[in-house]
């Protein structure tokens, strides 16, 4: 009686054959195809992005970030805002088929609500921020992009001194 | 500017593997090709950073774009009334042996052949795309399950269909580990996990 195969060695076989290298042709043919893009990206210069609403925010922001800092020590119940656009792989994958691409968080507008007092007389500066979020998923069966998007809306406090 | 990544050598790569894989869903070389062409550049398009985490998607793309071409191309053989098509470059081999390969190859060949082109595409896809049970069930839309049931089923296939040649082909089998490289953005071990 002849010896069976053990699935490890047989997957080993397998694996030693190489599949049959492509032609020169093939590549030929993709670097063609490639290379319309190529050259536009060549002769696209990518500018950054005006961001028009960033110099009359930019004391909000400084505030905001002191601010952020001061309430993630008394809450661990607030979310903040993401403090950059560039796109970020999202780590929890979604539920069924489809696969998470990137997830981005972008601020709109900062409205200044101007200076309240609490209770006890302290001085605190209110600023509403608005801002997109959107997430990118990709469906492998067929491809297909879905995008996600929905306004965000927060209200930040921040410290004010008076000197 | 340079592009953003290397797309020849990630086309090097991932090219055979890719035909091989596009082979087992259509009726030709040529046409096998001509799938892979547009894959890989609609997902270069897609993709420009050459992340490793989106090679899945490339073989979800050229799973797409090969089933739409079957099924055109049955459209067509249907109305023309011809078999042509099915007939031209079918014989071409989908291995690229070393010379004491050869036989080896032949006959794998025939037998991967004898599998139901479910099975085959689950063992194209694992043993020589790399691609994990979970990657191979996103990209076919079933249960890592059937998946693994399929994978199972074809080397139980395969081993009975091969046994009375075991000799033969262990003999003349090559060290896996210096074959051929699979995986070129992922490890051994993260593939058959």
């Amino acid at each position: 009686m002849k010896p069976e195969f053990h699935a490890p060695e047989l997957e080993n076989l397998l694996r030693g054959l190489a599949p049959a290298a492509v032609s020169p042709e093939l590549r030929t043919r993709v670097e063609e195809e490639l290379r319309l893009d190529m050259s536009w990206l060549s002769q696209t210069t990518k500018r950054p992005r005006a961001v028009r609403w960033l110099a009359p925010v930019t004391y909000a922001a400084l505030g905001a970030a002191a601010a952020i800092a001061v309430m993630s020590a008394f809450s661990s119940s607030i979310t903040l805002p993401a403090s950059t656009s560039k796109p970020t792989v999202a780590v929890n994958a979604p539920q069924s088929g489809v696969m998470p691409v990137s997830t981005i968080s972008e601020w709109d507008d900062v409205q200044d609500e101007g200076i309240r007092y609490t209770a006890d007389r302290m001085p605190q500066k209110h600023v509403r921020v608005r801002g997109t979020e959107r997430h990118v998923y990709i469906d492998p069966r067929d491809g297909a992009e879905i995008i996600v998007e929905y306004p965000r809306e927060q209200s930040l406090v921040l410290p004010v001194s008076f000197q | 500017m340079a592009p953003a990544f290397d797309w020849k050598r990630t086309f090097d790569q991932l090219a055979p593997q890719l035909v091989l894989y596009a082979r087992q869903l259509v009726q030709t070389k040529a046409d096998a090709k001509d799938v892979v062409q547009m894959a890989f550049v609609r997902w270069w398009r897609r993709f420009p950073d050459g992340d490793a985490q989106h090679i899945p998607l490339l073989y979800a793309a050229v799973r797409t774009i090969a089933l739409d071409q079957r099924r055109s191309d049955n459209r067509r053989v249907t109305r023309e009334g011809k078999s042509d098509i099915a007939i031209a470059g079918e014989n071409a081999p989908c291995f690229d042996p070393q010379p004491e390969q050869r036989e080896t190859a032949e006959i794998i060949e025939n037998a991967l052949q004898d599998l139901s082109k479910e099975q085959r595409e689950v063992v194209t896809l694992h043993l020589w795309g790399g691609l994990t049970f979970k990657e191979i069930a996103a990209i076919s839309g079933e249960s890592i399950n059937t998946i693994a049931g399929r994978y199972r089923y074809a080397l139980n296939n395969l081993q009975k269909k091969l046994a009375p040649v075991r000799d033969e082909l262990v003999t003349s089998e090559q060290p896996a580990s210096t074959a051929f490289n699979v995986l070129p953005f992922t490890s051994p071990s993260e593939v058959l996990s």
